[in-house]
Protein backbone atom coordinates (compact mmCIF):
# COMPACT_ATOMS: atom_id res chain seq x y z
CA UNK A 1 0.00 0.00 0.00
CA UNK A 2 1.64 3.24 -1.09
CA UNK A 3 -0.08 5.00 1.79
CA UNK A 4 2.59 3.60 4.05
CA UNK A 5 4.83 6.39 2.94
CA UNK A 6 2.29 9.11 3.56
CA UNK A 7 3.34 9.78 7.09
CA UNK A 8 6.84 10.59 6.07
CA UNK A 9 6.76 13.98 7.65
CA UNK A 10 5.71 12.68 11.02
CA UNK A 11 8.61 10.31 11.29
CA UNK A 12 11.28 12.11 9.37
CA UNK A 13 14.07 10.09 7.94
CA UNK A 14 16.73 11.40 10.26
CA UNK A 15 16.59 12.33 13.90
CA UNK A 16 18.06 15.80 13.63
CA UNK A 17 15.45 16.71 11.05
CA UNK A 18 12.98 16.37 13.88
CA UNK A 19 13.92 19.99 14.55
CA UNK A 20 11.71 20.95 11.61
CA UNK A 21 8.60 20.81 13.67
CA UNK A 22 8.00 17.82 15.88
CA UNK A 23 7.51 20.22 18.78
CA UNK A 24 5.69 19.37 21.96
CA UNK A 25 2.19 18.17 22.56
CA UNK A 26 1.82 20.09 25.77
CA UNK A 27 0.47 17.42 28.07
CA UNK A 28 3.15 17.63 30.72
CA UNK A 29 2.98 13.88 31.24
CA UNK A 30 6.01 11.66 31.11
CA UNK A 31 6.33 7.99 30.40
CA UNK A 32 8.87 7.08 33.02
CA UNK A 33 11.44 6.44 30.34
CA UNK A 34 14.91 7.41 31.50
CA UNK A 35 18.24 8.00 29.90
CA UNK A 36 19.06 4.31 29.72
CA UNK A 37 19.01 3.41 26.04
CA UNK A 38 16.96 0.30 25.30
CA UNK A 39 18.37 -1.12 22.08
CA UNK A 40 18.40 -4.93 21.98
CA UNK A 41 18.20 -4.94 18.16
CA UNK A 42 21.31 -2.84 17.77
CA UNK A 43 23.11 -5.08 15.23
CA UNK A 44 20.05 -5.15 12.93
CA UNK A 45 19.41 -1.47 13.51
CA UNK A 46 22.98 -0.66 12.55
CA UNK A 47 22.60 -2.52 9.24
CA UNK A 48 19.41 -0.61 8.50
CA UNK A 49 21.19 2.60 9.45
CA UNK A 50 23.90 1.88 6.87
CA UNK A 51 21.15 1.28 4.31
CA UNK A 52 19.37 4.53 5.21
CA UNK A 53 22.61 6.44 5.02
CA UNK A 54 23.16 5.06 1.53
CA UNK A 55 19.62 6.10 0.57
CA UNK A 56 20.36 9.58 1.90
CA UNK A 57 23.65 9.82 0.05
CA UNK A 58 22.35 8.41 -3.23
CA UNK A 59 18.83 9.80 -3.38
CA UNK A 60 17.70 12.22 -0.68
CA UNK A 61 20.71 14.53 -0.49
CA UNK A 62 21.09 14.82 -4.30
CA UNK A 63 17.33 15.39 -4.60
CA UNK A 64 17.60 18.20 -2.04
CA UNK A 65 20.45 19.68 -4.05
CA UNK A 66 18.29 19.72 -7.17
CA UNK A 67 15.30 21.01 -5.21
CA UNK A 68 17.35 24.05 -4.17
CA UNK A 69 16.78 25.56 -7.64
CA UNK A 70 13.08 25.90 -6.78
CA UNK A 71 12.48 29.44 -5.42
CA UNK A 72 12.32 29.44 -1.61
CA UNK A 73 8.84 31.01 -1.64
CA UNK A 74 7.48 28.12 -3.65
CA UNK A 75 9.25 25.56 -1.46
CA UNK A 76 7.70 27.17 1.59
CA UNK A 77 4.25 26.99 0.01
CA UNK A 78 4.61 23.30 -0.78
CA UNK A 79 5.88 22.66 2.74
CA UNK A 80 2.90 24.55 4.17
CA UNK A 81 0.56 22.56 1.94
CA UNK A 82 1.96 19.26 3.15
CA UNK A 83 1.82 20.45 6.75
CA UNK A 84 -1.77 21.60 6.37
CA UNK A 85 -2.84 18.17 5.13
CA UNK A 86 -1.30 16.71 8.29
CA UNK A 87 -3.61 18.78 10.51
CA UNK A 88 -6.55 16.32 10.48
CA UNK A 89 -4.22 13.65 11.86
CA UNK A 90 -2.84 16.12 14.43
CA UNK A 91 -6.40 16.99 15.44
CA UNK A 92 -7.48 13.39 15.99
CA UNK A 93 -4.39 12.67 18.05
CA UNK A 94 -4.70 15.77 20.22
CA UNK A 95 -8.28 14.75 20.94
CA UNK A 96 -7.18 11.21 21.80
CA UNK A 97 -4.51 12.71 24.07
CA UNK A 98 -7.20 14.64 25.94
CA UNK A 99 -5.68 17.95 24.92
CA UNK A 100 -8.59 20.11 23.73
CA UNK A 101 -6.44 23.25 23.67
CA UNK A 102 -4.00 21.83 21.11
CA UNK A 103 -6.87 20.23 19.21
CA UNK A 104 -8.51 23.66 19.02
CA UNK A 105 -5.33 25.32 17.80
CA UNK A 106 -4.85 22.66 15.15
CA UNK A 107 -8.47 22.91 14.00
CA UNK A 108 -8.28 26.71 13.83
CA UNK A 109 -5.05 26.42 11.83
CA UNK A 110 -6.63 24.00 9.39
CA UNK A 111 -9.71 26.15 8.85
CA UNK A 112 -7.78 29.40 8.54
CA UNK A 113 -4.92 28.10 6.41
CA UNK A 114 -7.22 26.14 4.09
CA UNK A 115 -9.24 29.29 3.35
CA UNK A 116 -7.32 32.52 3.95
CA UNK A 117 -4.10 30.60 3.37
CA UNK A 118 -5.37 29.35 -0.01
CA UNK A 119 -5.51 25.57 0.26
CA UNK A 120 -2.86 25.64 2.97
CA UNK A 121 -0.13 27.13 0.79
CA UNK A 122 0.22 30.05 3.18
CA UNK A 123 0.42 29.95 6.96
CA UNK A 124 -1.55 33.01 8.11
CA UNK A 125 -2.40 31.13 11.32
CA UNK A 126 1.23 31.30 12.46
CA UNK A 127 1.17 35.05 11.91
CA UNK A 128 -1.51 35.40 14.57
CA UNK A 129 0.36 33.13 16.98
CA UNK A 130 -1.30 29.82 16.13
CA UNK A 131 1.86 27.79 15.61
CA UNK A 132 1.85 24.24 14.34
CA UNK A 133 1.49 21.50 16.94
CA UNK A 134 2.47 18.39 15.10
CA UNK A 135 1.76 15.09 16.79
CA UNK A 136 1.08 11.47 15.95
CA UNK A 137 -0.31 8.27 17.38
CA UNK A 138 3.07 7.25 18.79
CA UNK A 139 2.89 10.33 21.01
CA UNK A 140 -0.73 9.58 21.81
CA UNK A 141 0.28 6.16 23.11
CA UNK A 142 3.07 7.81 25.10
CA UNK A 143 0.54 10.17 26.69
CA UNK A 144 -1.58 7.16 27.55
CA UNK A 145 1.41 5.86 29.48
CA UNK A 146 2.63 3.19 27.09
CA UNK A 147 6.42 2.79 27.16
CA UNK A 148 8.39 3.37 23.99
CA UNK A 149 9.79 -0.15 23.94
CA UNK A 150 13.11 -0.85 22.26
CA UNK A 151 14.66 1.62 19.84
CA UNK A 152 14.19 0.69 16.19
CA UNK A 153 15.64 2.14 13.03
CA UNK A 154 13.18 1.56 10.20
CA UNK A 155 14.23 1.36 6.56
CA UNK A 156 13.41 4.72 4.87
CA UNK A 157 11.55 6.07 7.91
CA UNK A 158 14.66 6.17 10.08
CA UNK A 159 14.76 6.53 13.86
CA UNK A 160 11.77 5.07 15.70
CA UNK A 161 10.75 2.77 18.53
CA UNK A 162 8.39 -0.17 18.82
CA UNK A 163 5.66 2.16 20.06
CA UNK A 164 6.26 4.79 17.40
CA UNK A 165 6.40 2.17 14.61
CA UNK A 166 2.98 0.91 15.67
CA UNK A 167 1.91 4.55 15.72
CA UNK A 168 2.81 4.98 12.06
CA UNK A 169 0.47 2.15 11.08
CA UNK A 170 -2.36 3.31 13.36
CA UNK A 171 -2.07 6.87 12.03
CA UNK A 172 -2.80 5.57 8.55
CA UNK A 173 -5.99 4.01 9.85
CA UNK A 174 -7.20 6.99 11.88
CA UNK A 175 -6.17 9.85 9.60
CA UNK A 176 -9.51 11.32 8.45
CA UNK A 177 -7.85 12.53 5.27
CA UNK A 178 -7.30 8.98 4.08
CA UNK A 179 -11.08 8.46 4.10
CA UNK A 180 -12.00 11.47 2.03
CA UNK A 181 -9.40 11.51 -0.72
CA UNK A 182 -9.53 9.52 -3.93
CA UNK A 183 -6.78 7.12 -4.90
CA UNK A 184 -5.48 9.62 -7.43
CA UNK A 185 -5.37 12.33 -4.78
CA UNK A 186 -3.50 9.94 -2.50
CA UNK A 187 -0.69 9.84 -5.05
CA UNK A 188 -0.57 13.63 -5.24
CA UNK A 189 -0.45 13.75 -1.46
CA UNK A 190 2.36 11.24 -1.49
CA UNK A 191 4.29 13.38 -3.96
CA UNK A 192 3.66 16.51 -1.89
CA UNK A 193 4.91 14.83 1.27
CA UNK A 194 7.92 13.52 -0.60
CA UNK A 195 8.75 17.05 -1.75
CA UNK A 196 8.29 18.37 1.75
CA UNK A 197 10.74 15.75 3.04
CA UNK A 198 13.26 16.73 0.37
CA UNK A 199 12.69 20.35 1.40
CA UNK A 200 13.44 19.47 5.02
CA UNK A 201 16.61 17.71 3.94
CA UNK A 202 17.60 20.94 2.20
CA UNK A 203 16.55 23.32 5.00
CA UNK A 204 18.40 21.30 7.63
CA UNK A 205 21.29 20.20 5.43
CA UNK A 206 23.98 21.34 7.86
CA UNK A 207 22.40 19.60 10.82
CA UNK A 208 21.79 16.37 8.96
CA UNK A 209 25.25 16.39 7.42
CA UNK A 210 26.86 17.00 10.81
CA UNK A 211 24.86 14.19 12.36
CA UNK A 212 25.25 11.63 9.59
CA UNK A 213 28.61 12.35 8.06
CA UNK A 214 30.67 14.10 10.72
CA UNK A 215 29.77 12.02 13.75
CA UNK A 216 32.25 9.39 14.80
CA UNK A 217 29.26 7.08 15.32
CA UNK A 218 26.30 8.41 13.35
CA UNK A 219 24.06 5.56 14.44
CA UNK A 220 24.53 6.37 18.13
CA UNK A 221 24.24 10.11 17.46
CA UNK A 222 20.93 9.72 15.64
CA UNK A 223 19.58 7.33 18.27
CA UNK A 224 20.37 9.77 21.07
CA UNK A 225 18.90 12.70 19.16
CA UNK A 226 15.70 10.77 18.46
CA UNK A 227 15.23 9.54 22.01
CA UNK A 228 15.86 12.93 23.62
CA UNK A 229 13.77 14.86 21.09
CA UNK A 230 10.89 12.41 21.45
CA UNK A 231 11.05 12.59 25.22
CA UNK A 232 10.66 16.35 25.05
CA UNK A 233 7.82 16.11 22.53
CA UNK A 234 5.93 13.68 24.74
CA UNK A 235 6.49 15.60 27.99
CA UNK A 236 5.74 18.93 26.29
CA UNK A 237 8.97 20.37 27.68
CA UNK A 238 12.53 19.37 28.41
CA UNK A 239 12.43 17.21 31.53
CA UNK A 240 14.53 18.92 34.20
CA UNK A 241 15.28 15.64 35.97
CA UNK A 242 17.08 14.38 32.85
CA UNK A 243 19.66 17.15 32.87
CA UNK A 244 23.30 16.47 33.60
CA UNK A 245 24.57 17.79 36.91
CA UNK A 246 27.44 20.28 36.68
CA UNK A 247 28.27 19.58 40.34
CA UNK A 248 28.62 15.82 39.83
CA UNK A 249 32.15 14.73 40.61
CA UNK B 1 9.51 55.33 62.20
CA UNK B 2 11.28 52.18 63.26
CA UNK B 3 9.05 50.48 60.82
CA UNK B 4 10.70 51.91 57.75
CA UNK B 5 14.08 50.94 59.14
CA UNK B 6 13.06 47.52 60.19
CA UNK B 7 11.35 46.42 57.07
CA UNK B 8 14.20 46.26 54.60
CA UNK B 9 16.49 44.40 56.95
CA UNK B 10 13.75 42.00 57.91
CA UNK B 11 13.06 41.38 54.26
CA UNK B 12 16.76 40.82 53.77
CA UNK B 13 16.88 38.27 56.56
CA UNK B 14 13.81 36.51 55.19
CA UNK B 15 15.27 36.44 51.71
CA UNK B 16 18.50 35.07 53.13
CA UNK B 17 16.63 32.39 55.04
CA UNK B 18 14.66 31.48 51.92
CA UNK B 19 17.88 31.20 49.98
CA UNK B 20 19.34 28.91 52.62
CA UNK B 21 16.30 26.70 52.48
CA UNK B 22 16.36 26.61 48.69
CA UNK B 23 20.09 26.01 48.49
CA UNK B 24 21.00 23.62 51.27
CA UNK B 25 24.52 23.13 49.95
CA UNK B 26 25.25 26.79 50.66
CA UNK B 27 25.95 27.68 47.05
CA UNK B 28 25.66 31.35 46.17
CA UNK B 29 22.14 32.23 45.24
CA UNK B 30 21.85 32.55 41.50
CA UNK B 31 18.37 33.82 40.73
CA UNK B 32 16.05 33.23 37.79
CA UNK B 33 16.34 36.91 36.84
CA UNK B 34 20.13 36.84 36.91
CA UNK B 35 20.11 33.69 34.78
CA UNK B 36 17.81 35.28 32.23
CA UNK B 37 19.83 38.50 31.97
CA UNK B 38 23.05 36.47 31.74
CA UNK B 39 21.63 34.42 28.86
CA UNK B 40 20.35 37.60 27.23
CA UNK B 41 23.91 38.96 27.31
CA UNK B 42 25.21 35.80 25.67
CA UNK B 43 22.44 35.87 23.04
CA UNK B 44 23.23 39.51 22.23
CA UNK B 45 26.90 38.69 21.75
CA UNK B 46 26.09 35.65 19.60
CA UNK B 47 23.78 37.73 17.41
CA UNK B 48 26.42 40.46 17.22
CA UNK B 49 28.95 37.95 15.93
CA UNK B 50 26.77 36.15 13.41
CA UNK B 51 25.24 39.33 12.03
CA UNK B 52 28.60 41.09 11.76
CA UNK B 53 28.92 40.09 8.11
CA UNK B 54 32.33 38.54 8.77
CA UNK B 55 33.43 35.32 7.11
CA UNK B 56 33.34 32.00 8.94
CA UNK B 57 37.11 32.03 9.47
CA UNK B 58 36.83 35.43 11.17
CA UNK B 59 33.81 34.43 13.20
CA UNK B 60 35.13 31.20 14.69
CA UNK B 61 37.92 32.76 16.82
CA UNK B 62 35.32 35.15 18.24
CA UNK B 63 33.15 32.17 19.19
CA UNK B 64 36.15 30.58 20.86
CA UNK B 65 36.61 33.67 23.07
CA UNK B 66 32.88 33.85 23.76
CA UNK B 67 32.75 30.17 24.70
CA UNK B 68 35.70 30.64 27.05
CA UNK B 69 34.09 33.61 28.74
CA UNK B 70 30.54 32.33 29.24
CA UNK B 71 30.80 28.55 29.44
CA UNK B 72 32.48 26.64 32.24
CA UNK B 73 34.87 24.68 30.05
CA UNK B 74 36.61 22.54 32.71
CA UNK B 75 33.22 21.48 34.13
CA UNK B 76 31.83 20.65 30.68
CA UNK B 77 35.03 18.86 29.67
CA UNK B 78 34.95 16.74 32.83
CA UNK B 79 31.29 15.87 32.35
CA UNK B 80 31.85 14.92 28.70
CA UNK B 81 35.02 12.87 29.10
CA UNK B 82 34.09 11.25 32.43
CA UNK B 83 36.46 8.79 34.17
CA UNK B 84 39.45 9.34 31.81
CA UNK B 85 39.33 13.03 32.72
CA UNK B 86 39.43 12.35 36.43
CA UNK B 87 42.31 9.91 35.92
CA UNK B 88 44.36 12.46 33.98
CA UNK B 89 47.03 14.72 35.49
CA UNK B 90 46.41 18.45 35.92
CA UNK B 91 48.56 19.20 32.87
CA UNK B 92 46.72 16.69 30.72
CA UNK B 93 43.41 18.12 31.87
CA UNK B 94 44.45 21.67 30.97
CA UNK B 95 45.64 20.55 27.54
CA UNK B 96 42.39 18.69 27.01
CA UNK B 97 40.31 21.70 28.16
CA UNK B 98 41.98 23.89 25.60
CA UNK B 99 41.57 21.39 22.77
CA UNK B 100 37.98 20.85 23.82
CA UNK B 101 37.32 24.61 23.73
CA UNK B 102 38.67 24.70 20.18
CA UNK B 103 36.56 21.73 19.10
CA UNK B 104 33.31 22.92 20.68
CA UNK B 105 33.62 26.52 19.50
CA UNK B 106 34.39 25.43 15.93
CA UNK B 107 31.59 22.90 15.80
CA UNK B 108 28.87 24.93 17.49
CA UNK B 109 30.16 28.26 16.18
CA UNK B 110 29.43 26.95 12.68
CA UNK B 111 25.93 25.97 13.76
CA UNK B 112 25.29 29.33 15.36
CA UNK B 113 26.60 30.98 12.24
CA UNK B 114 23.69 29.36 10.37
CA UNK B 115 21.28 31.30 12.54
CA UNK B 116 22.20 34.53 10.75
CA UNK B 117 19.20 36.84 10.59
CA UNK B 118 17.45 34.83 13.29
CA UNK B 119 15.47 36.21 16.16
CA UNK B 120 16.35 34.61 19.51
CA UNK B 121 13.88 35.43 22.27
CA UNK B 122 13.85 34.20 25.87
CA UNK B 123 10.44 32.69 26.57
CA UNK B 124 10.76 31.31 30.09
CA UNK B 125 13.08 30.36 32.92
CA UNK B 126 12.74 27.25 35.05
CA UNK B 127 14.60 26.17 38.14
CA UNK B 128 16.69 23.09 37.42
CA UNK B 129 17.97 21.96 40.79
CA UNK B 130 20.67 23.29 43.06
CA UNK B 131 21.80 26.74 41.83
CA UNK B 132 20.80 25.85 38.28
CA UNK B 133 18.33 27.28 35.81
CA UNK B 134 17.02 26.29 32.44
CA UNK B 135 16.52 29.38 30.29
CA UNK B 136 14.38 28.60 27.26
CA UNK B 137 14.75 30.68 24.14
CA UNK B 138 12.97 30.41 20.82
CA UNK B 139 14.93 30.71 17.60
CA UNK B 140 12.92 32.05 14.71
CA UNK B 141 14.33 32.17 11.21
CA UNK B 142 12.59 33.22 8.04
CA UNK B 143 11.32 30.19 6.14
CA UNK B 144 11.98 27.69 8.95
CA UNK B 145 9.92 26.41 11.83
CA UNK B 146 10.85 28.07 15.12
CA UNK B 147 12.68 25.80 17.52
CA UNK B 148 13.53 25.73 21.19
CA UNK B 149 17.09 26.44 22.30
CA UNK B 150 17.55 26.03 26.04
CA UNK B 151 20.48 27.22 28.12
CA UNK B 152 21.33 25.22 31.22
CA UNK B 153 23.14 27.73 33.40
CA UNK B 154 24.56 27.25 36.87
CA UNK B 155 26.35 29.10 39.62
CA UNK B 156 30.01 28.47 38.93
CA UNK B 157 31.77 29.80 42.00
CA UNK B 158 29.63 32.92 42.24
CA UNK B 159 29.22 33.60 38.52
CA UNK B 160 26.58 32.34 36.15
CA UNK B 161 28.05 30.09 33.47
CA UNK B 162 26.62 28.01 30.66
CA UNK B 163 26.83 24.29 31.31
CA UNK B 164 24.68 22.77 28.58
CA UNK B 165 22.80 23.80 25.43
CA UNK B 166 19.63 21.94 24.53
CA UNK B 167 18.11 22.06 21.07
CA UNK B 168 14.53 20.72 20.95
CA UNK B 169 15.34 18.45 23.87
CA UNK B 170 18.65 17.19 22.43
CA UNK B 171 21.36 17.88 24.97
CA UNK B 172 24.78 18.99 23.76
CA UNK B 173 26.67 17.45 26.67
CA UNK B 174 25.20 14.00 26.28
CA UNK B 175 25.65 14.12 22.48
CA UNK B 176 29.27 15.15 22.92
CA UNK B 177 29.82 12.57 25.62
CA UNK B 178 28.92 9.92 23.06
CA UNK B 179 30.93 11.60 20.32
CA UNK B 180 34.09 12.36 22.29
CA UNK B 181 34.14 8.93 23.93
CA UNK B 182 33.77 7.31 20.49
CA UNK B 183 36.74 9.39 19.35
CA UNK B 184 38.74 8.31 22.39
CA UNK B 185 37.91 4.71 21.59
CA UNK B 186 39.04 5.26 17.98
CA UNK B 187 42.31 6.57 19.44
CA UNK B 188 42.58 3.40 21.56
CA UNK B 189 42.09 5.31 24.78
CA UNK B 190 45.05 7.61 24.18
CA UNK B 191 44.07 10.94 25.75
CA UNK B 192 47.02 12.80 24.18
CA UNK B 193 45.96 11.59 20.72
CA UNK B 194 42.37 12.66 21.41
CA UNK B 195 43.64 16.08 22.54
CA UNK B 196 45.59 16.47 19.28
CA UNK B 197 42.53 15.45 17.30
CA UNK B 198 40.32 18.03 19.03
CA UNK B 199 42.97 20.70 18.57
CA UNK B 200 42.98 20.03 14.84
CA UNK B 201 39.18 20.12 14.51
Amino acid sequence: MPLAILNFRAVLLFGAVALSGCAGTGTGQTTGMNDGINDPFEPTNRSIHAFNKAVDGLILAPAAEIYSIVPPELREMLDNGAGNLGEPRNFVNHVLQGDPESAGVVLARFLLNSTVGIAGLGDPAAEIGLFSRTTDFGETMAVWGLPSGPYIELPFFGASSVRDSIGIVVDLAIDPLNYVITEEQAYYLLALRGLSLVGDRLAYADLVNTLLYESTDSYAAQRLAYIQNKRRAVAGETVVEDLDDPFAQ
Amino acid sequence: MTHSHNNPSRRFVLAGAAALVALPKGALALTADQSASFVQTVINEVLGIINSGQSESQVLPRFKTLFGRYADIPTIARSVLGPPYRAASGGQQRAFNEAFQNYMSSKYGRQFNDYRGADITIVRVREAGNAQFLVESQVRQPGKSPFALEWHVFDSGGRPKVFDLIIEGIRMISSEREEVRAMLEAERGDLAALTRRLNAY
